[in-house]
């Protein structure tokens, strides 16, 4: 399961570099990204631009690392492809999370807000 | 659209089993043989990417089509065979104008009181801030698939359906 980060001021940028998450590395992306984003910046901005599918096991281990970051801490999503973005959709998880349509506006709207 | 002809491939059913009132019908045509595990799944997805794949480059339209198939694949090697691995999983895929018709079969556990599991999305314990981790495979089945049927006889579950083929 390779995870790329790189820090950007109050956030870090997690880029998924695997073409998918499904039951087969569904633990071991809990388990990377517990190591990688377990602790450091308030916002964890989790990059899937590379990942073609996501299952039910991944999905809920997307819940799962939200959980880990704990109440201080937020997950957000950007750079969905469409069968992703139609997972998030029909679960509705798209209104649990803060979705972005690239990194720039990920990180533009930080800028924005502050 | 029913079979006109007795159902081959894989282990046949008893002679007094007809494939009759079968709603969707990938039945006659040769499985797909994989071993009841995350990357046996992986393998019959990936298999039915090749077969399916559109000529031309596009849209994909077969994603949904690998949701569906991935979660009915993934609750036999939970459930069926409760990560034994040690069971095939059959599966049968034709294309129909513009649908996919799958037929999946194991020897597995049957499903839990012979039916088939609702499709209510899951819920958490009513917080905002609490979202469930599990219990999206059969909405998104149920959401998604078409027709869908279940058997068990002689030890097998069948399951059938068919994903209409088309953009995410």
């Amino acid at each position: 399961m390779e995870l790329k980060t790189e820090e950007r001021d109050d956030a870090i940028h997690v880029i998924v570099a695997e073409p998918r998450i499904d039951s087969a590395v569904a633990i071991r992306f809990k388990d990377r990204m517990r190591e990688v984003a377990g602790d450091g910046p308030a916002r964890v901005v989790l990059d899937l631009g590379s990942v073609d599918f996501l299952d039910s096991s991944g999905l809920g281990a997307v819940v799962a690392v939200m959980k880990l970051l704990g109440p201080d801490r937020t997950l957000e999503l950007c750079n969905l492809t469409p069968n992703v973005e139609k997972v998030f959709r029909l679960t509705r998880m798209d209104r649990v999370f803060t979705i972005h349509p690239d990194a720039e506006a990920a990180f533009a709207d930080k800028r924005s807000i502050a | 659209m029913k079979l006109s002809n007795p159902c081959r491939g894989g282990i046949d059913p008893p002679d007094d089993a007809a494939c009759e009132g079968v709603t969707v019908t990938a039945g006659g045509i040769d499985p797909i043989v994989v071993e009841a595990t995350p990357l046996g799944v992986r393998n019959a997805l990936a298999e039915m990417r090749r077969k399916f794949a559109p000529a031309a480059a596009g849209p994909d339209t077969l994603g949904m089509a690998e949701t569906v198939l991935a979660e009915v694949l993934n609750n036999v090697v939970e459930h069926a065979y409760r990560r034994g691995g040690d069971g095939p999983i059959e599966l049968r895929l034709e294309r129909g104008g513009n649908r996919l018709l799958v037929d999946v079969r194991d020897y597995g556990a049957p499903m839990p009181d012979g039916t088939m599991p609702g499709g209510s999305l899951p819920v958490s314990n009513g917080l905002d801030d609490d979202p469930p981790e599990g219990g999206f495979g059969w909405f998104l089945i149920r959401a998604l698939a078409r027709d869908l049927s279940y058997a068990r006889n002689n030890g097998q579950n069948r399951l059938t359906f068919f994903v209409p083929l088309g953009e995410a």
